[in-house]
């Protein structure tokens, strides 16, 4: 174990060299388009040119999970490669631990794949490293754009350009244990972030906690600051002064910081025991707030545990606030790497697999489709859990799409955390946020 | 001499103590690949009254290429680890026996070469390897390797071999025979401690290394063992009874190598009175 967490420090410390690194790579591979990476099989591929379409192979990185995997490899390639005789997929699924290296250092080291599904928010930050194609300069581009959701499109804008198509989207809802909930005296999921507070307040006398924020960063704590009414940048995302320490952010994050004083929040907000999952399970935290992942696992998990999710939670939209049901947005991105040798074939794999059918094909499986057409058919599904996430992602705000998102996330998470164990006001603490954030935003 | 007992209770005591408090973590690790579909480390209470079952185990095996990496795996380190011991060894036999020029001044420079970290050299590395054409090869891998550990493994020998006294190399030439003679009858059967204990680390670091060899194979099936471990690190929820369980299997091996190379480190010293006077 002492191995590991040294390795973990090891790799800390190792993030800031690649990203040095990676600023001089990546200029490189931008200029010259003499790419000889990609391993042998393109290589090849290129000598065939008697052909008169020319056979090519596109290396493709993704982080699908195990079943998702498996359509994508036995229903997904199939289909597009019968729709493109002459385009070859190579499918390779990374770890999601040091992804982020390895991209960069792929990048650096010009061996990147032609094409990766990656994290939406990664777009931005890749993309002003020039690692990524400006993919609405492509041929159809315009027409794939109308035909997707226009959240998630934006979060792979930056710069005037488009650096990524949205390949799948997702939101958290909020989740509830059903016996909690009774215990709670309700007989279903609070709507409001009032009779939310109740129901925490009388779990309370029986050691049990309900308000489920599940941690300290973006993605735990955004769709609760958001929904009581707080703000982190204008809508153009380029101002924090006056917005996320604004009256109404200091009401929420103050409101948060209240309930932690008076014991309403999961443990696990402050890194405690145990986690959302399982304190949800066992019914020791009344709800906590995740994406459709937790039905599919959970539901692939039953056997085993003997946890029926859908038997034994609730679902509903995220409590109401001051600011309404606010979530989050997640989901990944399928973006052409600047360096790809066939960025006309990687083109028409994104085109094609933004379209109703491959869209279809993962939807059933729980990911939401980008697609609207897709999303539609979706709804006539029998997937049981899905109906109340794509309610959700009607009220669903993406994370500021900019590059510096990393390092104002950073920031952010840093003055949230220094109020809620009160160390700080929480005023005080959104300013100083609001002023180091302005720091890097003029930068 | 004869130790009073109280003086040997304590004793006893402290070691037993030590040793459990050693071993615990260890413990804790093997009760928790018993438990099913859990995304927290369970709790002490918990974790003593588990039924110790095998069904992690059964499923880890066969999930994410498990059996097929940890081959990859034995693969890569066995090669690595000849290679290594015997490149080095030659290196170091050289070092100790052999006067050439500026020989200091090269010992000194392969030293400063290990007060950088691997890893801020693996872009540079890469790029060597690609210009090689040696990406998503295990010659690529073994190539780093094993010249990776040279200089380690040069350091760690070269005293040893030092100790080893001269007289001995004569009783070859005597015979007839030659350096090569020297080296491999006199200098490898002499420093087999040393050896063993070399081929201990340079196992363990090969078998767990996962940064480098994801970086330089680019195919899946080339894959080796701890970057399957990690594909349990999922995106969303962490598993940590399947976490647990591969990471298990995977310590087996070097859990073999240490019993098998254990009695030779503690026999150090075993070359003394090998000359008289």
């Amino acid at each position: 174990m002492q191995k590991k967490r040294k390795a973990l420090f090891g790799m800390l410390a190792l993030m800031l060299v690649f990203a040095l690194a990676a600023c001089g790579g990546g200029n490189n591979n931008n200029g010259g388009g003499t790419n000889t990476a990609n391993s042998g099989t393109n290589a090849t591929n290129n000598g065939e040119t008697a052909e008169p379409a020319e056979k090519v192979t596109l290396e493709y990185w993704h982080t699908y999970s195990d079943a998702e995997e498996k359509v994508l490899v036995e229903k997904v390639k199939p289909a597009f490669e019968a729709a493109y005789p002459n385009i070859t997929l190579n499918i390779t699924r990374m770890p999601y631990e040091g992804l982020k290296q390895q991209v960069i250092a792929g990048v650096a080291g010009d061996a990147a794949p032609d094409l990766m599904r990656m994290d939406i928010i990664w777009v931005p930050e890749f993309a002003a490293q020039g690692a990524l194609a400006d993919v609405s300069k492509f041929e159809g581009f315009e027409e794939l754009k109308a035909s997707v959701f226009e959240g998630p499109m934006a979060t792979n804008y930056y710069n005037e350009g488009y650096y990524g198509v949205p390949v799948n989207t997702n939101t958290k809802v909020a989740i509830y244990n059903k016996d909690t909930l009774a215990a709670a005296g309700l007989s279903e999921a609070p709507k409001t972030m009032d009779e939310l507070v109740k129901a925490a307040e009388a779990l309370k006398g029986q050691g049990k906690y309900g308000i489920g924020i599940s941690g300290i960063h973006g993605w735990g704590m955004l769709p609760w600051f958001w929904s009581l009414g707080g703000t982190v940048t204008n809508e153009d995302y380029t101002k924090v002064d006056g917005y996320l320490n604004s009256d109404a952010s200091v009401k929420a994050l103050e409101t948060i910081v209240d309930w932690n004083n008076k014991g309403l929040v999961l443990p696990v907000m402050l890194g405690g025991e145990p986690s959302a999952w399982d304190g949800l399970m066992s019914g020791d935290y009344l709800m906590t707030d995740d994406g459709p992942w937790f039905y599919s696992i959970k539901m692939g998990e039953k056997e085993a545990t003997g946890f029926d999710p859908m038997e034994k939670t609730v679902r509903g939209l995220m409590p109401a606030g001051d600011g309404g049901s606010l979530s989050v947005i997640g989901g990944e991105d399928l973006v052409v790497f600047a360096g790809s040798k066939h960025p006309e074939e990687a083109w028409t794999f994104a085109k094609w697999m933004l379209s109703e059918e491959p869209q279809l094909m993962m939807a059933e499986l729980g990911l939401i489709p980008t697609n609207k057409q897709a999303a539609d058919k979706m709804k006539e599904m029998d997937i049981p859990f899905i109906d109340t996430y794509v309610q959700q992602l009607e009220t669903a705000l993406p994370r500021t799409p900019i590059p510096q998102w990393g390092e104002l996330e950073g920031i952010f998470n840093l003055s949230l955390e220094k109020a809620i164990r009160g160390e700080m006001a929480p005023k005080d603490a959104l300013n100083e946020a609001v002023q180091q954030i302005e720091a890097i935003l003029n930068k | 001499m004869k130790t009073p007992l109280l003086a040997k209770v304590i004793v006893y005591a402290v070691i037993i103590i030590g040793a459990l408090l050693f071993v615990f973590p260890f413990i804790y690790m093997i009760l928790t690949t018993f438990f099913l579909g859990t995304n927290t480390l369970p709790k002490p209470d918990q974790v003593f009254a588990v039924t110790p079952n095998l069904t992690n185990y059964v499923t880890v095996w066969n999930k994410n290429n498990f059996v097929n990496y940890f081959m990859n795996s034995v693969i890569v380190t066995s090669v690595a680890m000849v290679g290594s011991l015997f490149l080095g060894a030659l290196t170091a036999y050289g070092f100790a026996r052999f006067s050439f020029p500026g020989k200091e001044v090269i010992f000194r420079l392969f030293l400063l070469t290990m007060f950088i970290p691997g890893v801020i050299n693996i872009i540079p590395t890469f790029i060597i390897v690609k210009d090689l054409g040696l990406v998503n090869t295990y010659s690529g891998l073994w190539l780093v390797y094993i010249a990776g550990g040279v200089v380690g493994n040069l350091f760690f020998l070269r005293g040893f071999f030092e100790s080893i006294p001269k007289e001995l190399e004569e009783s070859v030439l005597i015979d007839g025979g030659g350096n090569w003679r020297i080296f491999w009858n006199i200098y490898l059967p002499q420093s087999l401690p040393a050896m063993g204990t070399l081929a201990i680390f340079i196992f363990q670091g090969t078998w767990e290394e996962y940064f480098l060899a994801l970086t330089l194979i680019k195919s899946e099936a080339l894959r080796t063992l701890p970057i399957a471990i990690l594909m349990f690190n999922d995106k969303y929820a962490t598993n940590y009874g399947q976490v647990f369980a591969a990471s298990l299997i995977a310590l087996l091996p070097v859990m073999l190598i240490y019993m098998t190379f254990q009695k030779k480190f503690v026999q150090s010293g075993f070359n003394e009175g090998g000359v008289k006077g």
